[in-house]
Protein backbone atom coordinates (compact mmCIF):
# COMPACT_ATOMS: atom_id res chain seq x y z
CA UNK A 1 0.00 0.00 0.00
CA UNK A 2 2.76 2.36 0.94
CA UNK A 3 4.54 1.50 -2.24
CA UNK A 4 1.49 2.51 -4.27
CA UNK A 5 1.18 5.72 -2.30
CA UNK A 6 4.80 6.52 -2.89
CA UNK A 7 4.49 5.58 -6.55
CA UNK A 8 1.49 7.82 -7.03
CA UNK A 9 3.21 10.71 -5.36
CA UNK A 10 6.40 10.25 -7.37
CA UNK A 11 4.52 9.87 -10.63
CA UNK A 12 2.55 13.06 -9.97
CA UNK A 13 5.58 15.05 -8.94
CA UNK A 14 6.58 17.65 -11.50
CA UNK A 15 9.67 19.65 -12.35
CA UNK A 16 9.21 22.50 -14.81
CA UNK A 17 11.58 22.28 -17.76
CA UNK A 18 13.81 25.23 -18.54
CA UNK A 19 12.65 28.03 -20.85
CA UNK A 20 13.34 27.39 -24.48
CA UNK A 21 13.32 23.61 -24.07
CA UNK A 22 10.38 23.35 -26.46
CA UNK A 23 12.17 25.53 -29.02
CA UNK A 24 15.13 23.18 -28.86
CA UNK A 25 12.88 20.22 -29.46
CA UNK A 26 10.95 22.00 -32.20
CA UNK A 27 14.19 22.84 -34.01
CA UNK A 28 15.31 19.25 -33.76
CA UNK A 29 12.00 18.05 -35.15
CA UNK A 30 12.21 20.55 -38.03
CA UNK A 31 15.68 19.30 -38.93
CA UNK A 32 14.44 15.75 -38.82
CA UNK A 33 11.53 16.59 -41.13
CA UNK A 34 13.85 18.38 -43.57
CA UNK A 35 16.23 15.42 -43.59
CA UNK A 36 13.33 13.11 -44.22
CA UNK A 37 12.15 15.24 -47.14
CA UNK A 38 15.66 15.47 -48.54
CA UNK A 39 16.07 11.73 -48.27
CA UNK A 40 12.79 11.28 -50.11
CA UNK A 41 13.92 13.67 -52.86
CA UNK A 42 17.29 11.97 -53.07
CA UNK A 43 15.59 8.60 -53.34
CA UNK A 44 13.31 9.91 -56.08
CA UNK A 45 16.29 11.35 -57.94
CA UNK A 46 18.13 8.04 -57.74
CA UNK A 47 15.04 6.15 -58.80
CA UNK A 48 14.46 8.50 -61.74
CA UNK A 49 18.08 8.32 -62.90
CA UNK A 50 18.05 4.53 -62.64
CA UNK A 51 14.87 4.41 -64.67
CA UNK A 52 16.41 6.64 -67.34
CA UNK A 53 19.59 4.54 -67.47
CA UNK A 54 17.61 1.33 -67.75
CA UNK A 55 15.36 2.69 -70.49
CA UNK A 56 18.36 4.04 -72.46
CA UNK A 57 20.14 0.72 -72.06
CA UNK A 58 17.06 -1.13 -73.18
CA UNK A 59 16.76 1.15 -76.20
CA UNK A 60 20.37 0.73 -77.33
CA UNK A 61 20.74 -2.95 -76.56
CA UNK A 62 17.92 -4.00 -78.82
CA UNK A 63 19.02 -6.28 -81.72
CA UNK A 64 20.17 -4.42 -84.80
CA UNK A 65 17.74 -5.14 -87.60
CA UNK A 66 17.36 -2.85 -90.50
CA UNK A 67 13.92 -2.25 -91.73
CA UNK A 68 13.71 -0.72 -95.12
CA UNK A 69 11.45 -0.69 -98.11
CA UNK A 70 13.44 -1.68 -101.12
CA UNK A 71 11.06 -2.58 -103.87
CA UNK A 72 7.40 -2.18 -104.45
CA UNK A 73 5.86 -4.99 -106.34
CA UNK A 74 2.44 -5.51 -107.76
CA UNK A 75 0.53 -8.52 -106.66
CA UNK A 76 -0.35 -10.39 -109.83
CA UNK A 77 -3.66 -11.66 -108.45
CA UNK A 78 -5.24 -8.67 -106.78
CA UNK A 79 -3.34 -6.11 -108.73
CA UNK A 80 -2.73 -4.13 -105.57
CA UNK A 81 0.60 -2.69 -104.52
CA UNK A 82 2.55 -4.62 -101.92
CA UNK A 83 6.06 -4.64 -100.62
CA UNK A 84 8.68 -7.19 -101.42
CA UNK A 85 10.04 -8.69 -98.20
CA UNK A 86 13.70 -9.41 -97.92
CA UNK A 87 15.48 -10.36 -94.71
CA UNK A 88 18.93 -9.39 -93.49
CA UNK A 89 20.35 -10.61 -90.24
CA UNK A 90 23.99 -10.21 -89.37
CA UNK A 91 23.77 -12.84 -86.63
CA UNK A 92 22.66 -15.62 -88.96
CA UNK A 93 19.44 -16.03 -87.07
CA UNK A 94 16.16 -15.69 -88.78
CA UNK A 95 14.68 -12.53 -87.41
CA UNK A 96 11.41 -11.01 -88.37
CA UNK A 97 11.36 -7.29 -88.05
CA UNK A 98 8.55 -5.40 -86.41
CA UNK A 99 5.54 -5.87 -88.56
CA UNK A 100 3.81 -2.71 -87.50
CA UNK A 101 3.89 -1.14 -90.93
CA UNK A 102 2.94 -2.39 -94.31
CA UNK A 103 6.30 -1.28 -95.61
CA UNK A 104 8.17 -3.91 -93.62
CA UNK A 105 11.04 -5.50 -95.46
CA UNK A 106 13.13 -8.16 -93.82
CA UNK A 107 16.64 -8.76 -95.04
CA UNK A 108 18.71 -11.89 -94.49
CA UNK A 109 22.23 -12.81 -95.47
CA UNK A 110 21.62 -16.56 -95.47
CA UNK A 111 22.10 -18.54 -98.70
CA UNK A 112 19.28 -18.14 -101.17
CA UNK A 113 18.70 -21.41 -102.94
CA UNK A 114 15.12 -20.66 -103.72
CA UNK A 115 15.95 -17.41 -105.35
CA UNK A 116 18.53 -19.07 -107.56
CA UNK A 117 16.25 -21.88 -108.55
CA UNK A 118 13.42 -19.57 -109.22
CA UNK A 119 15.62 -17.51 -111.49
CA UNK A 120 16.77 -20.68 -113.25
CA UNK A 121 13.21 -21.61 -113.96
CA UNK A 122 12.69 -18.20 -115.38
CA UNK A 123 10.42 -16.77 -112.72
CA UNK A 124 9.99 -13.04 -112.73
CA UNK A 125 12.22 -11.24 -110.28
CA UNK A 126 9.42 -9.08 -109.00
CA UNK A 127 7.87 -12.01 -107.17
CA UNK A 128 11.06 -13.74 -106.10
CA UNK A 129 11.01 -14.22 -102.35
CA UNK A 130 14.45 -14.57 -100.87
CA UNK A 131 13.44 -15.77 -97.45
CA UNK A 132 13.57 -19.45 -96.92
CA UNK A 133 12.34 -19.16 -93.32
CA UNK A 134 9.06 -17.57 -94.12
CA UNK A 135 7.66 -20.08 -96.52
CA UNK A 136 4.78 -22.40 -95.84
CA UNK A 137 4.33 -25.02 -98.49
CA UNK A 138 1.19 -26.26 -100.09
CA UNK A 139 0.98 -29.92 -100.90
CA UNK A 140 0.57 -29.16 -104.58
CA UNK A 141 3.64 -27.00 -104.76
CA UNK A 142 6.03 -29.44 -103.09
CA UNK A 143 6.80 -31.15 -106.37
CA UNK A 144 8.48 -28.16 -107.88
CA UNK A 145 9.81 -26.51 -104.70
CA UNK A 146 13.25 -27.48 -103.39
CA UNK A 147 13.59 -29.74 -100.37
CA UNK A 148 15.16 -26.86 -98.51
CA UNK A 149 11.75 -25.40 -97.70
CA UNK A 150 10.21 -28.48 -96.19
CA UNK A 151 12.92 -28.87 -93.55
CA UNK A 152 12.35 -25.43 -92.14
CA UNK A 153 8.61 -25.29 -92.35
CA UNK A 154 7.78 -25.91 -88.67
CA UNK A 155 10.48 -23.55 -87.47
CA UNK A 156 9.33 -20.87 -89.79
CA UNK A 157 5.67 -21.29 -88.98
CA UNK A 158 6.28 -20.67 -85.28
CA UNK A 159 8.09 -17.46 -86.07
CA UNK A 160 5.57 -16.20 -88.51
CA UNK A 161 2.93 -16.41 -85.78
CA UNK A 162 4.74 -13.62 -83.99
CA UNK A 163 4.21 -11.26 -86.85
CA UNK A 164 1.20 -9.11 -87.31
CA UNK A 165 -1.62 -10.30 -89.49
CA UNK A 166 -0.98 -7.75 -92.22
CA UNK A 167 2.58 -8.87 -92.85
CA UNK A 168 1.63 -12.52 -92.65
CA UNK A 169 -1.04 -12.00 -95.18
CA UNK A 170 1.32 -10.15 -97.49
CA UNK A 171 4.01 -12.79 -97.22
CA UNK A 172 1.53 -15.56 -97.80
CA UNK A 173 0.14 -13.76 -100.79
CA UNK A 174 3.56 -13.28 -102.27
CA UNK A 175 4.52 -16.89 -101.65
CA UNK A 176 1.34 -18.18 -103.19
CA UNK A 177 1.91 -16.01 -106.21
CA UNK A 178 5.51 -17.12 -106.47
CA UNK A 179 4.54 -20.80 -106.24
CA UNK A 180 1.80 -20.32 -108.82
CA UNK A 181 4.25 -18.65 -111.15
CA UNK A 182 6.75 -21.42 -110.60
CA UNK A 183 4.16 -24.00 -111.46
CA UNK A 184 2.90 -22.13 -114.50
CA UNK A 185 6.33 -21.44 -115.84
CA UNK A 186 7.42 -24.93 -114.95
CA UNK A 187 4.66 -26.40 -117.17
CA UNK A 188 5.62 -24.11 -119.99
CA UNK A 189 9.28 -25.05 -119.73
CA UNK A 190 8.40 -28.74 -119.69
CA UNK A 191 6.46 -28.37 -122.95
CA UNK A 192 9.33 -26.60 -124.66
CA UNK A 193 11.72 -29.23 -123.51
CA UNK A 194 9.66 -32.12 -124.86
CA UNK A 195 8.84 -30.29 -128.11
CA UNK A 196 12.55 -30.21 -128.91
CA UNK A 197 12.64 -33.98 -128.93
CA UNK A 198 9.52 -34.01 -131.06
CA UNK A 199 11.17 -31.57 -133.35
CA UNK A 200 14.12 -33.90 -133.77
CA UNK A 201 11.77 -36.76 -134.49
CA UNK A 202 9.87 -34.68 -136.97
CA UNK A 203 13.11 -33.68 -138.69
CA UNK A 204 14.18 -37.27 -138.89
CA UNK A 205 10.83 -38.22 -140.29
CA UNK A 206 11.07 -35.47 -142.85
CA UNK A 207 14.52 -36.61 -143.91
CA UNK A 208 13.38 -40.17 -144.19
CA UNK A 209 10.37 -39.15 -146.21
CA UNK A 210 12.51 -37.00 -148.49
CA UNK A 211 15.04 -39.76 -149.17
CA UNK A 212 12.23 -42.18 -149.85
CA UNK A 213 10.65 -39.74 -152.25
CA UNK A 214 13.97 -39.24 -154.11
CA UNK A 215 14.48 -42.99 -154.30
CA UNK A 216 11.05 -43.53 -155.71
CA UNK A 217 11.60 -40.73 -158.25
CA UNK A 218 14.85 -42.38 -159.44
CA UNK A 219 13.16 -45.73 -159.69
CA UNK A 220 10.39 -44.22 -161.74
CA UNK A 221 12.87 -42.42 -164.07
CA UNK A 222 14.88 -45.57 -164.53
CA UNK A 223 11.76 -47.51 -165.36
CA UNK A 224 10.61 -44.89 -167.84
CA UNK A 225 14.04 -44.43 -169.54
CA UNK A 226 16.01 -47.60 -169.30
CA UNK A 227 19.74 -47.03 -169.86
CA UNK A 228 22.35 -49.50 -170.87
CA UNK A 229 24.53 -50.43 -168.17
CA UNK A 230 28.10 -51.20 -169.08
CA UNK A 231 29.74 -53.61 -166.86
CA UNK A 232 33.46 -53.24 -166.77
CA UNK A 233 35.68 -56.09 -165.98
CA UNK A 234 38.03 -55.07 -163.23
CA UNK A 235 40.14 -58.13 -163.53
CA UNK A 236 41.50 -56.83 -166.75
CA UNK B 1 -12.33 28.92 -45.89
CA UNK B 2 -10.14 28.46 -42.88
CA UNK B 3 -10.31 25.11 -41.18
CA UNK B 4 -10.57 25.19 -37.40
CA UNK B 5 -9.00 22.27 -35.60
CA UNK B 6 -10.10 21.62 -32.05
CA UNK B 7 -7.31 20.38 -29.84
CA UNK B 8 -9.31 19.69 -26.75
CA UNK B 9 -8.89 15.99 -26.24
CA UNK B 10 -5.71 13.99 -25.98
CA UNK B 11 -6.79 11.87 -28.96
CA UNK B 12 -7.09 14.99 -31.10
CA UNK B 13 -3.68 16.14 -29.93
CA UNK B 14 -2.15 12.79 -30.84
CA UNK B 15 -3.86 12.76 -34.25
CA UNK B 16 -2.64 16.24 -35.06
CA UNK B 17 0.84 15.47 -33.74
CA UNK B 18 0.95 12.56 -36.15
CA UNK B 19 0.37 15.08 -38.94
CA UNK B 20 3.36 17.07 -37.68
CA UNK B 21 1.15 19.82 -36.30
CA UNK B 22 3.63 21.72 -34.13
CA UNK B 23 0.94 23.33 -32.02
CA UNK B 24 -0.49 19.97 -31.06
CA UNK B 25 2.98 18.67 -30.35
CA UNK B 26 3.71 21.68 -28.19
CA UNK B 27 0.51 21.15 -26.23
CA UNK B 28 1.41 17.51 -25.63
CA UNK B 29 4.89 18.54 -24.60
CA UNK B 30 3.58 21.15 -22.18
CA UNK B 31 1.23 18.62 -20.68
CA UNK B 32 3.73 15.86 -20.03
CA UNK B 33 7.18 17.49 -19.91
CA UNK B 34 7.13 18.43 -16.18
CA UNK B 35 6.17 14.91 -15.11
CA UNK B 36 8.69 13.33 -17.43
CA UNK B 37 11.46 15.60 -16.28
CA UNK B 38 10.71 14.59 -12.72
CA UNK B 39 10.85 10.95 -13.74
CA UNK B 40 14.20 11.44 -15.48
CA UNK B 41 15.67 13.07 -12.40
CA UNK B 42 14.95 9.82 -10.51
CA UNK B 43 17.34 8.03 -12.84
CA UNK B 44 19.81 10.79 -13.64
CA UNK B 45 20.98 13.01 -10.83
CA UNK B 46 21.90 16.06 -12.86
CA UNK B 47 18.89 18.23 -13.81
CA UNK B 48 20.43 19.53 -17.06
CA UNK B 49 21.32 16.07 -18.21
CA UNK B 50 17.89 14.90 -17.18
CA UNK B 51 16.38 17.61 -19.36
CA UNK B 52 18.54 16.59 -22.30
CA UNK B 53 17.42 13.02 -21.87
CA UNK B 54 13.81 14.15 -21.59
CA UNK B 55 14.08 16.16 -24.82
CA UNK B 56 15.57 13.16 -26.58
CA UNK B 57 12.71 11.11 -25.20
CA UNK B 58 10.13 13.57 -26.53
CA UNK B 59 11.87 13.60 -29.90
CA UNK B 60 11.39 9.86 -30.03
CA UNK B 61 7.80 10.24 -28.86
CA UNK B 62 6.95 12.54 -31.78
CA UNK B 63 8.92 10.68 -34.43
CA UNK B 64 7.63 7.24 -33.38
CA UNK B 65 4.12 8.35 -32.57
CA UNK B 66 2.71 6.13 -35.31
CA UNK B 67 3.82 3.13 -33.25
CA UNK B 68 1.56 4.10 -30.40
CA UNK B 69 -1.28 1.61 -30.69
CA UNK B 70 -3.78 3.26 -28.27
CA UNK B 71 -3.40 0.30 -25.93
CA UNK B 72 -2.88 1.59 -22.43
CA UNK B 73 -2.49 5.21 -21.47
CA UNK B 74 -0.50 7.62 -23.57
CA UNK B 75 1.26 8.79 -20.42
CA UNK B 76 2.36 5.24 -19.65
CA UNK B 77 3.75 4.93 -23.19
CA UNK B 78 5.73 8.16 -22.78
CA UNK B 79 7.01 7.06 -19.36
CA UNK B 80 8.35 3.86 -20.89
CA UNK B 81 10.21 5.82 -23.53
CA UNK B 82 11.58 8.16 -20.88
CA UNK B 83 13.00 5.59 -18.50
CA UNK B 84 14.41 3.58 -21.40
CA UNK B 85 16.04 6.72 -22.68
CA UNK B 86 17.43 7.39 -19.22
CA UNK B 87 18.84 3.88 -18.92
CA UNK B 88 20.35 4.11 -22.38
CA UNK B 89 21.96 7.40 -21.39
CA UNK B 90 23.46 5.81 -18.27
CA UNK B 91 24.74 2.91 -20.36
CA UNK B 92 26.34 5.29 -22.82
CA UNK B 93 28.08 7.08 -19.98
CA UNK B 94 29.13 3.70 -18.58
CA UNK B 95 27.55 4.56 -15.27
CA UNK B 96 25.20 1.63 -15.13
CA UNK B 97 27.34 -0.96 -13.36
CA UNK B 98 26.11 -3.75 -11.16
CA UNK B 99 29.26 -4.64 -9.24
CA UNK B 100 29.33 -5.81 -5.64
CA UNK B 101 29.16 -2.44 -4.01
CA UNK B 102 30.58 -2.09 -0.55
CA UNK B 103 27.88 -1.56 2.03
CA UNK B 104 29.06 1.63 3.60
CA UNK B 105 25.89 2.13 5.58
CA UNK B 106 26.51 -0.66 8.03
CA UNK B 107 23.84 -2.41 9.99
CA UNK B 108 20.54 -0.82 10.78
CA UNK B 109 17.49 -1.64 12.76
CA UNK B 110 14.20 -1.35 10.89
CA UNK B 111 12.29 -0.24 13.93
CA UNK B 112 14.44 2.83 14.20
CA UNK B 113 13.01 4.31 10.97
CA UNK B 114 9.88 6.40 11.04
CA UNK B 115 7.38 5.66 8.34
CA UNK B 116 6.44 9.24 7.46
CA UNK B 117 8.81 10.86 5.07
CA UNK B 118 8.36 13.42 2.33
CA UNK B 119 8.62 12.22 -1.23
CA UNK B 120 11.20 14.89 -1.97
CA UNK B 121 13.32 13.70 0.93
CA UNK B 122 13.20 10.12 -0.25
CA UNK B 123 14.10 11.34 -3.70
CA UNK B 124 17.18 12.97 -2.25
CA UNK B 125 18.15 9.74 -0.52
CA UNK B 126 17.53 7.71 -3.63
CA UNK B 127 19.85 10.03 -5.51
CA UNK B 128 22.58 9.17 -3.04
CA UNK B 129 22.43 5.51 -4.02
CA UNK B 130 24.83 3.89 -6.45
CA UNK B 131 23.51 3.99 -10.04
CA UNK B 132 22.72 0.28 -10.28
CA UNK B 133 20.80 0.29 -6.99
CA UNK B 134 19.01 3.48 -7.89
CA UNK B 135 17.86 2.27 -11.27
CA UNK B 136 16.60 -1.05 -9.95
CA UNK B 137 14.89 0.69 -7.01
CA UNK B 138 13.18 3.22 -9.32
CA UNK B 139 12.09 0.56 -11.76
CA UNK B 140 10.72 -1.57 -8.95
CA UNK B 141 9.20 1.03 -6.65
CA UNK B 142 8.44 4.05 -8.85
CA UNK B 143 7.54 2.37 -12.14
CA UNK B 144 6.21 -0.83 -10.59
CA UNK B 145 8.11 -3.41 -12.63
CA UNK B 146 8.63 -6.98 -11.42
CA UNK B 147 12.10 -8.52 -11.17
CA UNK B 148 11.50 -10.60 -14.29
CA UNK B 149 10.72 -7.43 -16.26
CA UNK B 150 13.70 -5.60 -14.78
CA UNK B 151 16.01 -8.39 -15.89
CA UNK B 152 14.74 -7.92 -19.44
CA UNK B 153 15.06 -4.16 -19.38
CA UNK B 154 18.52 -4.04 -17.83
CA UNK B 155 19.72 -7.39 -19.20
CA UNK B 156 20.80 -8.65 -15.81
CA UNK B 157 19.97 -11.78 -13.87
CA UNK B 158 17.02 -11.88 -11.52
CA UNK B 159 19.41 -12.52 -8.62
CA UNK B 160 21.33 -9.34 -9.42
CA UNK B 161 18.10 -7.39 -9.59
CA UNK B 162 17.00 -8.67 -6.20
CA UNK B 163 20.42 -8.03 -4.68
CA UNK B 164 20.47 -4.47 -6.00
CA UNK B 165 17.02 -3.78 -4.64
CA UNK B 166 17.87 -5.25 -1.27
CA UNK B 167 20.96 -3.11 -1.06
CA UNK B 168 19.02 -0.01 -2.05
CA UNK B 169 16.43 -0.72 0.58
CA UNK B 170 18.99 -1.24 3.31
CA UNK B 171 20.92 1.85 2.33
CA UNK B 172 17.82 4.03 2.27
CA UNK B 173 16.73 2.81 5.67
CA UNK B 174 20.13 3.56 7.05
CA UNK B 175 20.18 7.04 5.54
CA UNK B 176 16.74 7.88 6.81
CA UNK B 177 17.66 6.61 10.25
CA UNK B 178 20.80 8.69 10.37
CA UNK B 179 18.96 11.82 9.22
CA UNK B 180 16.16 11.36 11.72
CA UNK B 181 18.69 11.04 14.48
CA UNK B 182 20.52 14.08 13.28
CA UNK B 183 17.62 16.48 12.75
CA UNK B 184 14.93 15.18 15.03
CA UNK B 185 16.96 13.60 17.74
CA UNK B 186 15.08 10.32 17.58
CA UNK B 187 16.71 7.03 18.48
Amino acid sequence: MEQNKYREQVQNSVIAPSDGSWEKLSKKLDEYDNDKKNNKRLFMKYAASMLIIISIGFFFLQPENEISTDEIIVSPEAGKTSIKPSVTNSRHEPYLASPTENSTVIKMSEPKPLANEIINYGVEESVAVKNEDNIELNENSQRSVPKYYTTNTSKVTSKIVQQKIDTDYEVEELLKNAILNIEQNGQYLNKTKFSALDLLGEIENDLERDSRRKLFEKIIITIKNPTEIEITDRSK
Amino acid sequence: MRKVIKLNSETQLIKQSLKNNRKAQKLLYQKYAPKMLSLCTYYIKDLQQSEEVMLNGFFKVFTKLSKYSNKGSFEGWIRKIMFRESISYLRKKKQLLFTNEIEIYGKFIENEVESDIAVEDLHLYVNQLAVGCRVVFNLYVVDGYKHAEITEILQISEGTSKTQLSRARKALRKMISINQKKYHGTK
